[in-house]
């Protein structure tokens, strides 16, 4: 018997692909547009709690990007951000800087977050270059 | 005021102030302490019951107090190393554990609201694995601590407006306000323009 697929599924499926797709171009936009130079400079925000290769307050930075959430060895993780099974690309760093608390409610990440697009995207560009570092490797 | 005098420094950096005049300013501004109205704030004023707060709020609230914390016990140990490292002048060395001085009340304070709030406070780590090796001479020792602060002053800056009581975002200004303060002091003390910009993020 062959399946049969509702209307509705289908349009669940064809909203799917767009929100890939969408998800895609935000990897590329900020992949082509986001500047790694600029973005250093605003990392200076985040070296309270953060730092590229060892852990602080927050986790360490190196190999971040395509890391599962809340599994870097050696750092303690709330339990909001080690259940999430996030894995960290561009866009899930986009939408967790833009509000880590909205994003991921209980995240030890009490801050406001960033809400200027062309900082985030330059702060992750910086992150995605921090992970070709010798330091980082 | 000493006459400006222009020589690249230890680091390579331009200094820009005589070391008199900076090690004079260190000594004026390191008086400044945070305000005991700061310290009320954190310590009498949170009471999640009388404000009604939800335990979520009081719990995410609490949660944001000990990142503050952690934070705090990391730049006391910050400035420990510096003060150790044999590298510091006298009159840096005064300023530098006065700094420490305020962290170590920032922490009391802080600790104080997380238990009257149910919580229990974050305690220091054993080893922060500083880049100690890194520090050669007086001014990477300034940099690395102008560092912290830079990023302390960002993590509450962040921090204020995400408190569901708002006393505790009033209490976080203030000590906002002393980490500034450190941070231009130090900045001052390397030559920078200890206020590069008319805004901060």
């Amino acid at each position: 018997m062959m399946p049969t697929v509702s209307f509705g599924t289908a349009l669940l499926t064809v909203a799917g692909l767009l929100a890939d797709a969408s998800a895609a171009s935000a990897e590329m936009s900020v992949l082509t547009s986001g500047d790694a130079t600029r973005g250093k400079q605003l990392y200076a925000q985040c070296v309270g709690c953060h730092s590229p290769e060892r852990h602080r307050t927050g986790p360490k930075h190196c190999g971040l990007i395509g890391r599962q959430a809340g599994t870097a060895a050696g750092f303690d993780y709330s339990k909001s951000m080690r259940e999430s099974k996030l894995i960290w690309s561009v866009r899930t760093l986009d939408s967790f800087l833009f509000s880590p608390l909205g994003y991921i409610p209980g995240t030890n990440m009490g801050i406001s977050g960033i809400k200027d697009d062309n900082d985030r995207s330059d702060l992750i560009a910086y992150l995605i270059a921090m992970n070709e570092w010798p330091e980082c490797r | 005021m000493k006459i400006l005098q222009s020589k690249i420094s230890e680091s390579g950096l331009v200094e820009t102030m005589s070391a008199r005049s900076r090690r004079n300013f260190l000594l004026r501004t390191g008086a400044v302490t945070l305000s005991a109205a700061g310290v009320a704030m954190l310590s009498g004023c949170v009471n999640a019951g009388k404000y009604g707060t939800a335990d979520g709020a009081v719990s995410q609230d609490v949660k944001i107090l000990n990142t503050a914390i952690g934070a705090e016990h990391e730049a006391v140990a910050a400035y420990q190393v510096g003060a150790e490292s044999g590298l510091l002048s006298n009159d840096v060395l005064k300023v530098a554990v006065q700094f420490q001085g305020h962290h170590k009340e920032h922490i009391e304070a802080l600790a104080k609201a997380v238990m009257s709030m149910g919580g229990t406070p974050a305690e220091a780590k054993s080893d922060y694995g500083f880049p100690v090796h890194q520090l050669k001479n007086q001014t990477h020792v300034l940099e690395f601590a102008a560092g912290l602060e830079r990023g302390a002053v960002s993590a509450y800056a962040g921090a204020i407006p995400v408190f569901d009581n708002r006393d505790l975002s009033l209490a976080a200004a203030s000590i906002l306000a002393d980490e500034a303060m450190h941070w231009a002091v130090l900045r001052h003390a390397l030559g920078l323009d200890p206020v590069p910009g008319a805004f901060f993020s």
